[in-house]
């Protein structure tokens, strides 16, 4: 297979995506950045985003993904054909990664509904301070944040 | 008097069979969860393998990573962590754990580190308190079926107490899952991150996979900065796999113990019957000898 990569989108619990990859479009710390065959090697933190992998083969398929590292590893690999050839091997790693159609629309809907409710209750209410109201509060707002992305990629597949 | 005891005998067989019942359950139980353990480790690899992957590049590109590499010298504060089930009925499993967290503390005591225990696993509560010995935080209900929350809620106090200075250095002292038959207790360095170079107890199938060695590399952001992001995901990962692997060895371990149970009910069982069944014999015997008895005095009363 001509101009491709290999790339593996790896959660704890599953390999989500395997496969001979053209481009891979995502978000690191230092910005938007595509990722093709023969890229420089390479390590990076992703920010939680809605990533994009256009395989050789089929529609481009997307991810939301909370956050993780990238690893791209280009150089002579042990598999490789032929022999001594370079080749690109893609690799990211995420805690928390959907498929954009396997994302529960309507779950992440009331999710967001229910996070929204929750953002900034926590001041409002009587005695609204202190590490407790900070740590709901935060979660609330990462809730929030994680029913968006999902949103956003699922709309983004469709 | 005689049937007092076949009686008797009769009601031990019962129990016995009662509790080969149950014995049996948990055997058949446990054989099942070992087959879903299993595929959780197997769906784990590729996370684990890539974090180990990149953290090594990481780790390795980066030369202010001193202290996040490597083994310390001479750690004066020393975290403990360790991984036991919730519940027994798994033979040695727990004790195994415990006796080699045991024997890892005293070592650390004799050079005059500072220990603080970090437990995972209802049993090692109990037995530190027993003991009368502190442990700084402990979690329970997570050694069945373990979630990577699970990992994430054990790794957090950790990856805090490290960061700040608190502990020079966190060992990690839970079962590893090598196959169906064969599991070990190990002791496994987990922060700072063992050097990979010395570190002998690689597995297979992992033979320096992906290095591109002196192959330059980009960071994004730069290599400290990532790395700081990395570890605590790293730790993360080591502990999730640590805890699927305790997992499945503890039922493993189950299984193991409670066939050996079952079998030994069995062998109860058949030994309690042959007991009974020579008191029923002994009874008849005697019984008839008395009839026999009888029989031939009243016939020598009569004869006479």
């Amino acid at each position: 297979m001509a101009d491709g990569f290999d790339l593996q989108v790896v959660t704890p619990d599953r390999l989500l995506v395997d496969t001979s990859a053209q481009a891979l479009v995502l978000r690191t710390t230092e910005g938007d950045m595509t990722v093709l065959d023969g890229h420089t090697s390479l390590v990076a933190a992703l920010v939680p985003w809605v990533v994009r992998v256009d395989p050789v083969d089929g529609e481009p398929v997307r991810l939301a993904v909370h956050g993780g590292f990238l690893q791209v590893d280009t150089g002579p690999q042990e598999d490789a054909e032929p022999p001594g050839s370079l080749a690109t091997r893609v690799t990211l790693l995420s805690s928390i990664a959907e498929l954009a159609e396997e994302i529960d629309v309507d779950r992440a809907r009331r999710a967001k509904q229910d996070a929204e409710e929750r953002v900034g209750q926590g001041r409002t209410a009587p005695g609204g301070e202190g590490a407790e109201v900070e740590e709901s509060e935060a979660r609330a707002a990462a809730d929030l944040a994680r029913a968006e992305l999902r949103l956003a990629a699922a709309e983004a597949q469709s | 008097m005689a049937g007092g005891v076949e009686r008797t005998l009769r009601r031990r067989i019962r129990t016995v069979q009662a509790t080969k019942k149950i014995t049996r359950a948990f055997e058949l139980i446990a054989a099942s969860q070992i087959v879903r353990a299993q595929n959780r480790i197997a769906a784990n690899r590729p996370f684990r393998r890539g974090m180990q992957r990149i953290v090594l590049k990481t780790a390795r590109e980066d030369q202010g990573a001193e202290s996040l590499v490597g083994a310390p010298e001479d750690p004066r504060r020393v975290g403990v962590v360790l991984i036991v089930g919730d519940r027994g009925l798994s033979g040695p499993y727990n004790s195994s754990v415990l006796r080699a967290a045991e024997a890892l503390i005293a070592q650390h005591r004799a050079r005059g580190a500072e220990i603080r225990l970090y437990t995972v696993g209802r049993r090692a509560i109990s037995y530190f308190r027993f003991r009368g010995r502190d442990v700084e935080r402990s979690f329970s209900q997570m050694a069945d079926r373990p979630s990577f929350e699970d990992a994430r809620e054990v790794a957090d106090p950790l990856w805090s107490a490290f960061e700040h200075h608190e502990l020079d250095l966190i060992q990690l002292v839970s079962t590893r899952y090598h196959s169906a038959g064969r599991q070990f207790v190990a002791v496994h360095q987990l922060l700072p991150l063992p050097d990979p170079d010395q570190e002998g107890e690689e597995r297979e199938g992992r033979p320096a996979q992906g290095t591109t060695a002196g192959g330059y590399t980009e960071f994004e952001p730069d290599g400290a900065s990532i790395l700081k992001h990395l570890m605590p995901r790293a730790l993360e990962s080591e502990l999730y796999s640590a805890l699927l692997e305790a997992s499945a060895s503890e039922h493993a371990a189950r299984q193991r113990a409670m066939a050996a149970a079952t079998d030994n009910a069995d062998e109860l069982v058949r030994t309690l019957t042959r007991t009974m069944n020579r008191a029923r014999q002994d009874s008849i015997t005697t019984e008839i000898m008395e009839i026999v008895g009888g029989a031939e005095a009243l016939r020598s009363a009569k004869g006479a």
